[in-house]
């Protein structure tokens, strides 16, 4: 789950980081594209990186994943 | 009539930079018209306030409507290696996996990837209208931040509902009700969030 937990983190915290980066390093002329690529960058692989977590057999999502715990089909009914 | 209008050496990063101004009058009429109050009797009557000049002002650079710092041509192919990408890798998983492998987690995260990249696509046709006509590219970016709050709020309500325990201690129940308006609260302040900023940028460029 830390893996998720870095992910959610660079999902959110990208913004200021990305920003903060840019003003420091960045000329000004190039500090609008610089930023607004990095962040759908950054967006765009976090979000294929939790597909690949949720989606891989063997991810330590999968490994504590309701879906592949053994209950009883009460417990198993519902929420999909 | 093309006349030159000045020339400048601007000092930009520490660089200097020369830019040469011309301006191009077109279609223009001109009235002149000539007042006087001798005994200067309607000064303090005059209402200045009825007098209006209106001013078309249409800015080019070296014919073309955008600046260089306005290309936005990096985009096209974030767009275009995004989406091969995204279409590679689901296209693979329902052949390996099948259609039943998505569930609910899973179809969120699909949401939020595939609008990601379709907000893209529509703030790229925006530009692409923008630098050909000069024309603002509003709806486009109004289509661009809906699209992309929705994928941000997708992604950040899935993270949220995973940190409470959706899909891994339980997948339904009482506490559903509390965390789902609780994991959509930012896509509500997303778009007020969001809109001033943009808007603002849009209309100015």
């Amino acid at each position: 789950m830390t893996k998720f937990g870095v992910l959610g983190l660079l999902y959110v915290g990208s913004m200021p980081l990305v920003v903060w980066l840019a003003n420091w390093q960045v000329a000004a002329k190039h500090r609008n594209e610089f930023v607004f690529i990095s962040i759908e960058i950054i967006k765009f692989v976090t979000n294929m990186v939790l597909g690949y977590e949720m989606n891989a057999q063997a991810s330590e999502y999968n490994r504590v994943n309701y879906k592949n715990a053994s209950f009883i089909p009460e417990e198993e009914e519902g929420f999909r | 009539v093309t006349r030159p209008l000045s020339v400048h050496q601007v000092l930009m990063d520490g660089q200097a930079t020369h830019s040469s101004f011309w301006f191009q009058l077109e279609d223009y009429t001109t009235y002149y018209f000539v007042l006087k109050d001798c005994q200067s009797r309607f000064l303090s009557e005059y209402n200045n306030t009825n007098l209006h000049l209106n001013v078309n002002l249409h800015l080019v650079n070296n014919g073309r409507e955008t600046g260089e710092e306005e290309d936005h041509w990096y985009i096209a192919p974030l767009i275009i290696i995004a989406g091969l990408l995204v279409v590679n890798y689901y296209f693979k998983l329902i052949r390996d996996q099948g259609p039943q492998a998505f569930d609910y987690p899973k179809m969120l995260l699909f949401m939020g990837t595939v609008t990601q990249v379709s907000s893209l696509f529509w703030k790229m046709i925006g530009f692409l209208i923008y630098v050909f006509t000069g024309s603002d590219y509003f709806f486009f970016h109004l289509v661009y931040l809906l699209l992309h709050s929705t994928s941000e709020a997708a992604i950040v309500a899935l993270l949220t509902l995973i940190a409470f325990g959706w899909t891994l201690t339980f997948n339904k129940g009482n506490n559903l009700d509390l965390f789902f308006p609780l994991s959509n609260s930012l896509s509500i302040q997303l778009p007020a969030l969001l809109s001033p900023t943009s808007l603002s940028q849009s209309s100015l460029s």
